[in-house]
Parts: C-alpha cells; sequence; structure tokens
C-alpha cells in the first residue's frame, strides 16, 4: 500500500513538472532574468500550418555561457545562437527570425545558461501570411 | 679569403631575394572594403575580424574569437591586415557593434545583422563591398577562387 502511495505521489510530481515545461504554447512571451546559476530549460511552441512563424531571441549577458537553440518537429535545428564570455566580460546576442512556411507541429526552443548573469527575451508568435 | 666581390653579390642576391618577399612578410592578408552605417541606431565605427572555430560555431560570439580590427573611416571605408592566423583556408567573420554594446554581440536576421562570414587564408586579398546599410547587400571578392559563404 505505501509502495502503491509514494508511486502515485512520484507520477503526480513526474506529470507536474512535465506538464509546467512540457505543453506547448500558441505563442512565447518571456523574459529570463539570469542569476548566475546554470539550468536547462524548454520551452514549446505549437505551431499552425499556413501561417507565418515570427519569432526572436535577444539579450545581453555577463559571465559564463548562453545558449539558445530552436528545433523544428522533425528534431532539425533551424536556429540559435551561442554567447561565450570571458571572465567578467559581457556578450549580446540577437536573433530574428521569419518563417513563412513552418512546419506544423511543436517547435522547441532550448536554452542552456551556464553561469551567466543578465536578461535574455524570447517571443514567437503566429499571424497570417503576407502580415 | 673571400673576395670582396664574391661577398657583395651574396649580399645583393640575399638583398634582392628579402625584398622579394618583403610584401608577402610583412601583411600576409589583407581585407579592404567599404560598409555604410546607417546614423540610428549610432553604430561604432570600428570594424572587428573572428576567426570562427568551426561550422557549428557560425552562430556564437566571444571576445576569444577576435583578432584584428580596424577604424571605419567616416566615408566608411576599412582595411583590416594582418598575419596572425593559422595556416589554410578557415571561416573568418566581420563584424559591427552599436555604440555601447559589447564587442562580443552577434545579431542574426533583421535589418541589423551586423556580420558576414567568408573563408580566407593567410594569403588571402579580401574585397568587401556593402551597396546598402550595414550587411544587407555586400558582395566578397578575393585573389583566390574561394566562396563568400553567404547565408
Amino acid at each position: 500500500m505505501k509502495k502503491l502511495l509514494l508511486l502515485s505521489l512520484l507520477t503526480f510530481l513526474t506529470a507536474s513538472s512535465f506538464s509546467q515545461n512540457d505543453v506547448p504554447q500558441n505563442r512565447i512571451k518571456k523574459t529570463l532574468e539570469l542569476d548566475g546559476s546554470s539550468f536547462q530549460k524548454e520551452i514549446k511552441l505549437m505551431v499552425r500550418e499556413e501561417k507565418t512563424l515570427r519569432y526572436s531571441v535577444k539579450g545581453k549577458i555577463t559571465g559564463g555561457k548562453f545558449d539558445v537553440k530552436i528545433y523544428d518537429p522533425n528534431g532539425k535545428k533551424e536556429n540559435g545562437f551561442l554567447l561565450s564570455t570571458m571572465e567578467g566580460s559581457n556578450a549580446k546576442g540577437s536573433l530574428i527570425e521569419v518563417n513563412t512556411d513552418p512546419i506544423p507541429g511543436i517547435w522547441v526552443f532550448k536554452i542552456d545558461n551556464s553561469k551567466s548573469k543578465g536578461s535574455i527575451s524570447l517571443s514567437a508568435f503566429q499571424n497570417n501570411r503576407g502580415l | 679569403m673571400k673576395s670582396p666581390n664574391c661577398f657583395n653579390k651574396k649580399t645583393m642576391l640575399s638583398l634582392i631575394l628579402r625584398l622579394s618577399l618583403f610584401p608577402f612578410c610583412v601583411f600576409a592578408y589583407q581585407i579592404t572594403g567599404k560598409i555604410l552605417l546607417p546614423e540610428t541606431p549610432v553604430w561604432s565605427p570600428v570594424i572587428y575580424l573572428s576567426l570562427i572555430p568551426s561550422f557549428d560555431d557560425l552562430n556564437a560570439v566571444s571576445e576569444d574569437f577576435i583578432i584584428n580590427k580596424s577604424d571605419i573611416r567616416s566615408d566608411g571605408y576599412f582595411i583590416i591586415k594582418g598575419e596572425n592566423i593559422p595556416e589554410g583556408d578557415r571561416i573568418y567573420r566581420l563584424h559591427i557593434c552599436q555604440k555601447g554594446d559589447p564587442i562580443a554581440t552577434i545579431m542574426i536576421g533583421g535589418e541589423e545583422e551586423n556580420h558576414c562570414h567568408f573563408l580566407m587564408n593567410k594569403n588571402s586579398k579580401i574585397l568587401f563591398n556593402s551597396t546598402d546599410l550595414l550587411f544587407s547587400n555586400y558582395q566578397i571578392s578575393q585573389n583566390e577562387a574561394l566562396d563568400n559563404l553567404k547565408e
């Protein structure tokens, strides 16, 4: 009985943490404040057919490394950038993409921060073609 | 004992040889060009040359990559020359930064894209010519048959 309860609790906790990170959203508008800690994060975007996909990632860091990679639903890396600093120095990156014929499905923004401080903003949405 | 004539001939030959190699020894590579900077936002009139470690690093930026820089004149012309690069054809990046931004800045896509990539070796003579603002419309030509990696 105890084992069953423990298993249920673990399943619930796993499902909760999974759902927080893994539910694909229709649009992304986030600012990540980087405090010098290291973490990895995935943000998922549901991309629909026949609409233009627009996304941007912009930010500036001090120290450490910041890496963002964007994958299409087939798992192919579509874009991204890596900011790498020397001790105490800064780096800045921005990425703007307009994809008029995106592959429909779940796109993934994979973020890997390694000890950098700063701020990164992400934005992604779809609108009708030609707009 | 060596005759003065023999010594003079050897000295002259050595001098001629050194003089003929002089242009290749002093500045092994050279990049000249013109880039048009918009009035706003304000861009620093400095252009940086980076050695990119691999194709996987085309979208990576670090101060470590930067190997040379040059001022951009008010009419947009610049010249970068040096010999501190490795053997063989390698990937290089020219980039500029907006005032106040770190020198390790990469801007990908959009009207403010701040860089271009190309292949070069230590004997390359590169000509960069931009016909529109920043890197929105440019050509790179060189003395060797290396293709521009314009993306």
